[in-house]
């Protein structure tokens, strides 16, 4: 066993309320607890509706919790900030800047002198296999292409935190495939604390540390799975079936409540 | 060039040609009375004479005086309106309760007629070059406060998360995010109010100019039933028109939104 690593996010007994006190209101969250340690890749897998992504705009900053208590390094999520990156489903480029002005966006914002931006640039394109596509426009570039000029643009400033909201949904079964691969070796190189939502157990057995399964709403982690297999992992290596049944079995008993939930 | 290439300028010339042909047999068998409705030949000629030095009886290089004057009116006004319409657009985009309160008001004078203000625009203000300038203003403002709102409210949310998360503040998401995207919108919004800027220049020019301008042109030579001047005028407004709406915001169209990628214009 490695020495334990400090606590980078730490979620304590989040609930989430939409227009509480109204007869609209529905509760999303309820009750959820989790500690991210630094430099852990954690996904969160859960139903669809479960409120996974909207955790992990709570970490991001973009949606308030109503009670509860979530910090960074110890200290109260109340926006966003630099100290998370964020990449999302759609990729959301600024169409109007080249693959060299997106990613270098939040060099420029933090003032960074060109030199470190150009540097920056040269090495973040070259880690996400886009070289000589600096001077292209966003919408000359394929969806996953786009994705890694995406992660790229997330990663320039030096984030402590990526988080990721389904990234690879959009792209097709082998580029998906491809920006699994090359998502695991950045983050061997990297590092960095990820949360990574998905609705793909083969994706969550794949890449994470560790996998959250959420419940359906209102939603909490049902159980934490700890993938306990060194990297590259194989679809075909028996203790990566054992996990993926595990979890398909989970996923598909939450699958089930919220079905009977709507009846 | 290949054929494919010059084939469509080649019948968009002909067309015009051909059309050319048939006023100027119309106006040669006299159907009408030729004072009426003179031949194209006599209108060009007409309008060669007007552009050049003359012939000394009145004042020189009439028709660019008149041509400068509306143009002076045109870009004054418009620039004005989209500068001010712009900024009201933005405003109306990012704050709702604006948007919520403006909107109304902004949907009611659209469908107003530039021309129906006139008459009280000329008791407010009289004749002259300040009038002119006014309608125009009002003329152009609209599309714009419109399409800059509708811009601002077409950026996804999670564009600007993505520069909040970088550390961007308020006033750096409205430069790096907000006013770029929107940029299609407000490219669209300024190409409708610089052709409605245009209508309604030549149209103030006709109620209330007293000395020049293209629209005043047309109106004052009817009183002399100079109806070759009166064409020659119609002819460089469709010209100039021509100009702005397709050659003006082509080039800028070119350089931004068609570059990008995000052109709201599926015909480039």
């Amino acid at each position: 066993m490695e020495p334990a690593k400090p606590t980078k996010i730490s979620a304590q007994n989040i609930c989430k309320t939409y227009n509480p006190g109204t007869a609209g209101a529905v509760e999303a969250i309820n009750g959820l607890s989790l500690d991210v340690a630094d430099g852990e890749f954690v996904s969160l897998l859960g139903p669809s509706g479960c409120g996974k992504s909207t955790f992990l705009y709570m970490v991001g900053g973009f949606e308030k919790i109503t009670s509860g208590s979530l910090t960074l390094d110890g200290e109260q999520i109340t926006g966003p900030g630099p100290n998370r990156g964020i990449v999302f489903q759609e990729y959301v480029l600024f169409p109007w800047q080249t693959v060299a002005r997106n990613i270098e966006y939040g060099l420029r914002i933090n003032n960074t002198p060109k030199q470190q931006r150009e540097a920056k640039v040269a090495e973040l394109v070259k880690l996400i296999g886009l070289e000589g596509f600096e001077d292209v426009f966003p919408s000359k570039l394929s969806g996953g292409m786009q994705q890694r000029v995406s992660i790229a643009r997330a990663m320039a400033y030096d984030p402590d935190v990526l988080l990721m909201d389904e990234p690879f949904g959009a792209l097709d079964a082998q580029t998906r495939n491809r920006m699994l691969v090359d998502l695991i070796d950045i983050h061997q190189k990297t590092h960095k604390t990820t949360m990574f939502v998905t609705h793909s157990v083969e994706e969550a057995v794949m890449i994470s540390d560790r996998v959250c399964m959420f419940s359906s709403r209102p939603s909490k982690i049902k159980e934490i799975v700890t993938i306990d297999m060194e990297h590259p992992r194989s679809v075909t290596d028996a203790r990566f079936v054992e996990y993926q049944k595990r979890l398909l079995a989970s996923l598909a008993d939450e699958e089930h409540e919220r079905v009977q939930q709507h009846q | 060039m290949d054929k494919k290439t010059y084939k469509p300028y080649l019948i968009t010339f002909s067309s015009i040609f051909l059309f050319g042909l048939f006023w100027e047999f119309i106006a040669y068998v006299e159907v009408v009375d030729r004072v009426l409705f003179p031949p194209i030949s006599a209108i060009l000629e007409r309008l060669v004479e007007m552009t050049g030095p003359g012939d000394g009886t009145g004042p020189s290089y009439l028709m660019l005086r008149h041509i400068g004057s509306t143009l002076f009116a045109l870009l004054c006004g418009f620039f004005l309106a989209a500068l001010v319409s712009s900024s009201i657009g933005l405003v109306m985009g990012i704050n709702a309760t604006v948007y919520q309160w403006l909107r109304p008001i902004i949907t009611m004078f659209m469908v107003i007629p530039n021309i129906a203000t006139v008459p009280v625009i000329i008791l407010w203000f009289g004749l002259g070059m300040k009038t002119v300038l006014i309608i125009v203003v009002m003329g152009s403002s609209f599309p714009i406060i419109y399409t800059a709102a509708a811009g601002v409210q077409s950026i996804p949310i999670k564009m600007i998360w993505a520069a909040q998360t970088a550390g961007a503040s308020r006033w750096q998401i409205l430069w790096t995010v907000v006013i770029p995207g929107t940029m299609p919108y407000l490219l669209a919004g300024h190409k409708l109010a610089l052709g409605r800027a245009w209508r309604a220049v030549i149209a103030a020019e006709i109620f209330a100019s007293t000395a020049y301008g293209i629209g005043f042109m047309i109106f004052d030579a009817r009183t002399f039933f100079d109806t070759e001047a009166m064409f020659a005028g119609i002819v460089v407004v469709g010209l100039i028109g021509l100009f702005l709406e397709s050659v003006l915001f082509k080039y800028v169209e070119k350089i931004t939104v068609v570059r990008w990628g995000t052109s709201t214009a599926k015909d480039i």
